[in-house]
C-alpha cells in the first residue's frame, strides 16, 4: 500500500474488487470489524482483510480482540496476533536459519541487518527481505543447499541434480511431512516455500503394465 | 517376516496414517491392505482398500501390482482405462480370494534405496487421483 492511512475504500480499489463489496478487518475472534468506504483504515494496527458481499454487511457486535498482522517476507506473509517481534522471532515464524541477514524492506536501497535480539514493532513496518539465506534440505536423504525460499520444483530437482542427487529432471517430487507423512507428487511448475530441513523424495515415474 | 519389510510397513502406516491388515507370507514377505483410501470424486466409490504383495525380495523387488475394490467405476461412465483391469482379478492373501480391480503400475527404472512401498503406494493412488 502507498501510505500508511488509507480509506476502506482505496484498500478494496488496490485490491480490485468492486463497490459490490465492503472492507472487513480480520481480527482474532469470530466477531470482526466492518469497515466503511470512507472509514480511516490505520494499516499500523492490522492488515489482514477480508471483501464482504455489500449485501451481507450488517451491523456486528463490538470487536475486542486484536487485529491480526501480516508480516511479509519476500512475497512470502505469515500471520500473528503479536505486534512486537525480534529479528529472532521472526525468523522462526518463517523458518530461517538462523545464520540469515533479516532486513527490513526500506523504500530505499539502504536496508540494514538486523540483529537476532533487536526489537521490531509491527506498526514501524511489516516487510522484511533475507540475504545471506541459504536452507538446506533433503532430496531422497542427500542435502540440497539452496540460496532462495521460493523455487520452482523444477529447479529444485535440477538443483539438487546439480548438487550430485542421483536423480532425473523426469522423477516426481513428493514432499516428506515432519511426521512421516506423504504429501501428494508435486508438479514441475508448483512454487515451493522452502523451510530448514524439508525433505522430499523423488522418484521415477511408472509405466502401465 | 523380514525387519526389512516390518520397516516398510511402519512406513506406510507413518505415511497414510490408516489402518493396515497384514498377513505374511511363507517367504518372510507380506500381504498388505490399506483401508479407506480417498480415490478421488471421479470414482464410485470415491474410496477403497489398497492391497500389495511385498515379497521377501524387497526393497530390491518392485511392490506391483495393487488392488482395489471390485466394483469400482468412473461416475462419468467412461472406462476405467489404461492400467486397470477389472476381469478376473483377485486379491489373494492367505485367508481368501476376494475379487478386486488390478492398477498395474510398475516401476521399471525404480531406485531400491529411495522408492519405498510408501512412495509407491503414493504414486498409485496419485496416478489413480489425476486418471
Amino acid at each position: 500500500m502507498p501510505r500508511r492511512r488509507l480509506t476502506a475504500r482505496d484498500i478494496l480499489d488496490q485490491a480490485g474488487i468492486g463497490r459490490g463489496f465492503v472492507l472487513q478487518r480480520d481480527h482474532g475472534s469470530a466477531n470482526d470489524e466492518m469497515l466503511t468506504d470512507d472509514a480511516e483504515v490505520d494499516l499500523g494496527l492490522g492488515n489482514v482483510f477480508r471483501p464482504i458481499p455489500r449485501c451481507e454487511a450488517g451491523p456486528l457486535p463490538p470487536c475486542a480482540a486484536p487485529p491480526k498482522l501480516a508480516f511479509v517476507l519476500d512475497d512470502d506473509w505469515q500471520v500473528t496476533l503479536i505486534p512486537d517481534q525480534t529479528a529472532h522471532m521472526l525468523k522462526r515464524l518463517f523458518g530461517l536459519p538462523e545464520g540469515v541477514d533479516l532486513l527490513r524492506d526500506y523504500a530505499s536501497p539502504h536496508d540494514q541487518p538486523i540483529r537476532n535480539d533487536e526489537h521490531l514493532r509491527f506498526a514501524d513496518g511489516c516487510v522484511f527481505t533475507a540475504r545471506k539465506l541459504t536452507i538446506t534440505v533433503k532430496v531422497n536423504n542427500q542435502a540440497v543447499h539452496v540460496t532462495k525460499r521460493r523455487i520452482t520444483v523444477l529447479d529444485l530437482k535440477r538443483l539438487a541434480i546439480a548438487q550430485g542427487v542421483s536423480i532425473k529432471e523426469g522423477c516426481v517430487l513428493y514432499p516428506v511431512k515432519t511426521d512421516g507423512s506423504l504429501g501428494s507428487a508435486l508438479g514441475d511448475d508448483t512454487v515451493l516455500t522452502l523451510k530448514e530441513c524439508d525433505a522430499f523424495n523423488c522418484v521415477e515415474p511408472d509405466d502401465n503394465s | 517376516m523380514k525387519a526389512e519389510i516390518e520397516t516398510a510397513i511402519q512406513e506406510i502406516r507413518d505415511a497414510f496414517g490408516c489402518a493396515l491388515e497384514i498377513e505374511r507370507d511363507a517367504d518372510g514377505g507380506a500381504f498388505v491392505k490399506a483401508l479407506n483410501l480417498e480415490l478421488g470424486p471421479q470414482y464410485e466409490p470415491d474410496r477403497s482398500w489398497v492391497a500389495f504383495r511385498i515379497t521377501y525380495q524387497y526393497p530390491f523387488a518392485d511392490v506391483y501390482p495393487h488392488m482395489v475394490v471390485p466394483n469400482l467405476r468412473r461416475r462419468d461412465g467412461k472406462a476405467l482405462g489404461e492400467a486397470f483391469h477389472s476381469e478376473n482379478q483377485a486379491w489373494e492373501p492367505p485367508s481368501g480370494r476376494q475379487p478386486a480391480v488390478m492398477v498395474s503400475r510398475s516401476s521399471k527404472h525404480r531406485d531400491p534405496a529411495v522408492e519405498t512401498a510408501a512412495i509407491k503406494l503414493a504414486k498409485v493412488l496419485d496416478w489413480i487421483r489425476t486418471r
